[in-house]
C-alpha cells in the first residue's frame, strides 16, 4: 500500500465570507454597540469582518460562527479601548457605554472594583474579565470561546477574583 | 442547557445570539424561554434589531494582482493615460448612469467625494437597490451616504413624467443641506414614499463644494440634463439610480 492511500484527501470546504456577512453582521453590530459609540459602530463592524477574513484560515467548518465572531468582536473592542494613545483616556471616554453594564448581578462595589482593574489588566485577562464579570458567561462558555481549556479559565478567574478581593480589603 | 445560562440563570447574550443564528435547537432553549420572560423580552428585542438591521457593504482588502510586476504597472499607467485624455472629467461624470455599482464591485468602498446607497423598505423588510431594479407605489426610499470631505448634499427624483422632486432635504426650503465629512455611511433620517406614478424613476444625489437650490436643477432635470451641469458649479460630484416603477401585482 503506499502513502496515498492510507491519507486521505480532504477537500477544505470553500468559505463563504459574504454569505457570512449577511448572515451576522447585525449581530456583530448588537455586540459591537455595547463597546462603542453609536455612530462608531458600522466602521467597527467593518473592522471586525477584516480581522474576521484576515483570520478565516482558523475557522474550522464545523464551529459556530456566531462564537468565533462574536470573540473577534469582543477581542477587537476591548483592544480598540486599548489602544496605547487612548489608553489612559479610554476610561472615562467610554464611560456611559454599556460595555460595563454586566447582564450579571455584580454588586456595586466589584464594579468599580472591575473598572479600576480593567486599567491594569492583560489583553486575556481583559477579555475572560469581561466575558465572566460583564456578561455572566459560564466557566464552559468562555473556555469554548477562547479555545482553551475550563481549568485555565478556571484558574484566571480565580486570579482576577483575587485580584478584586485585595482591591476590596485596601477600599475597607 | 446548563452552559447556555448565565451565573444568574439567564440565558447569555451569546446564547441567545446562537438561538436567533439557528446554532441552538429552538427544544433546548424551549423550556426556559417559556417560564422566563426577561428572556423572551431580551430575544424579541433582538430578533426586531435583526429584522430592521441594514449591513452596509462590505470591504475588503481587494486581492494583490499575481504575476510580474510589469503587467499591473502598465495597466496602471494605461489608465492614467485614459483618464488625462478625458481632460480631467470629474469622474461622477464619466460614471453617470450606473453609479452605484451591480454586485460584487458595491462590496467595496468606491474611492470620490461622495458614496451612496439608496435602499427600499416594503413592508418589514428593506433591500438595497441597484441600478435597473423594480419598485412599486408606497414602497419607501431611504438612502445612506459617506462623503470624504465637507460640502453641500441633496438628493432629487424625476419620475415616469419627468417631473422632478425633492428627495433630501425636505425641511431645508429647497436648500442643500451641509454634511461634514464623513467615511463611514451614514443613514439619512429622511425618507420618500413612491407616488403611483409609473414608469421610469431617477434618483440623483448631487454633492457640492458649495450650497445650492433645487430650483436650481428642476428646469433642468426637466429637460432630462445632467444635474451637475445644469449647477455650473465646480467641486460637484453626483451618484445616480435608474429604477423602474411599477404597480405591485396582486
Amino acid at each position: 500500500m503506499s502513502i496515498f492511500n492510507i491519507l486521505p484527501f480532504r477537500r477544505r470546504p470553500a468559505f463563504d465570507f459574504d454569505t457570512l456577512y449577511r448572515t451576522h453582521a447585525g449581530m456583530v453590530a448588537r455586540r459591537v454597540s455595547r463597546f462603542v459609540r453609536r455612530d462608531e459602530v458600522e466602521e467597527v463592524v467593518q473592522e471586525v469582518f477584516l480581522k474576521a477574513f484576515e483570520r478565516r484560515a482558523s475557522f474550522r467548518g464545523d464551529a459556530s460562527p456566531v462564537t468565533w465572531l462574536y470573540h473577534i468582536a469582543t477581542n477587537h473592542c476591548l483592544n480598540r479601548m486599548r489602544d496605547t494613545k487612548r489608553r489612559r483616556q479610554s476610561f472615562a471616554l467610554n464611560r456611559d457605554l454599556p460595555w460595563l453594564s454586566p447582564t450579571t448581578k455584580a454588586t456595586v462595589q466589584e464594579q468599580v472594583l472591575l473598572e479600576q482593574l480593567w486599567r491594569t489588566l492583560s489583553e486575556s485577562q481583559a477579555i475572560i474579565a469581561t466575558y465572566y464579570f460583564v456578561d455572566g458567561l459560564t466557566h464552559a462558555e468562555i473556555a469554548r470561546l477562547m479555545g482553551v481549556s475550563r481549568r485555565t479559565i478556571g484558574n484566571r478567574i480565580d486570579e482576577l477574583t483575587a485580584r478584586m478581593r485585595m482591591g476590596m480589603e485596601e477600599t475597607r | 442547557m446548563k452552559d447556555l445560562l448565565t451565573r444568574d440563570g439567564h440565558l447569555s447574550d451569546l446564547s441567545l445570539e446562537r438561538i436567533l443564528g439557528g446554532e441552538i435547537p429552538p427544544d433546548v432553549a424551549d423550556g426556559h424561554l417559556a417560564d422566563c420572560p426577561e428572556c423572551q423580552r431580551r430575544l424579541a428585542a433582538l430578533r426586531a434589531h435583526q429584522a430592521t438591521y441594514l449591513s452596509p457593504p462590505l470591504r475588503l482588502p481587494r486581492p494583490q494582482p499575481r504575476g510580474p510586476w510589469l503587467i499591473p504597472a502598465i495597466v496602471a499607467a494605461a489608465a492614467v493615460v485614459f483618464y488625462l485624455s478625458l481632460g480631467q472629467q470629474p469622474l461622477s461624470e464619466i460614471n453617470e448612469g450606473g453609479l452605484v455599482p451591480s454586485y460584487p464591485e458595491d462590496t467595496y468602498r468606491i474611492k470620490g467625494g461622495l458614496n451612496v446607497e439608496f435602499f427600499v423598505k416594503r413592508g418589514s423588510s428593506v433591500q438595497k437597490l441597484k441600478d435597473g431594479d423594480v419598485v412599486h407605489p408606497g414602497d419607501r426610499l431611504g438612502f445612506r451616504t459617506a462623503t470624504v470631505s465637507d460640502g453641500h448634499l441633496m438628493i432629487v427624483g424625476v419620475d415616469g413624467q419627468r417631473e422632478p422632486y425633492l428627495c433630501f432635504p425636505q425641511q431645508n426650503g429647497g436648500r442643500s443641506s451641509p454634511v461634514q465629512s464623513n467615511r463611514s455611511m451614514v443613514t439619512l433620517d429622511e425618507a420618500v414614499v413612491f407616488d403611483d406614478v409609473l414608469g421610469r424613476e431617477d434618483i440623483v444625489a448631487i454633492f457640492c463644494e458649495n450650497g445650492f437650490q433645487f430650483t436650481e436643477l428642476r428646469d433642468a432635470l426637466k429637460a432630462g440634463a445632467r444635474p451637475s451641469s445644469a449647477l455650473m458649479k465646480v467641486g460637484c460630484r453626483q451618484r445616480a439610480i435608474h429604477l423602474l416603477k411599477r404597480r405591485l401585482e396582486p
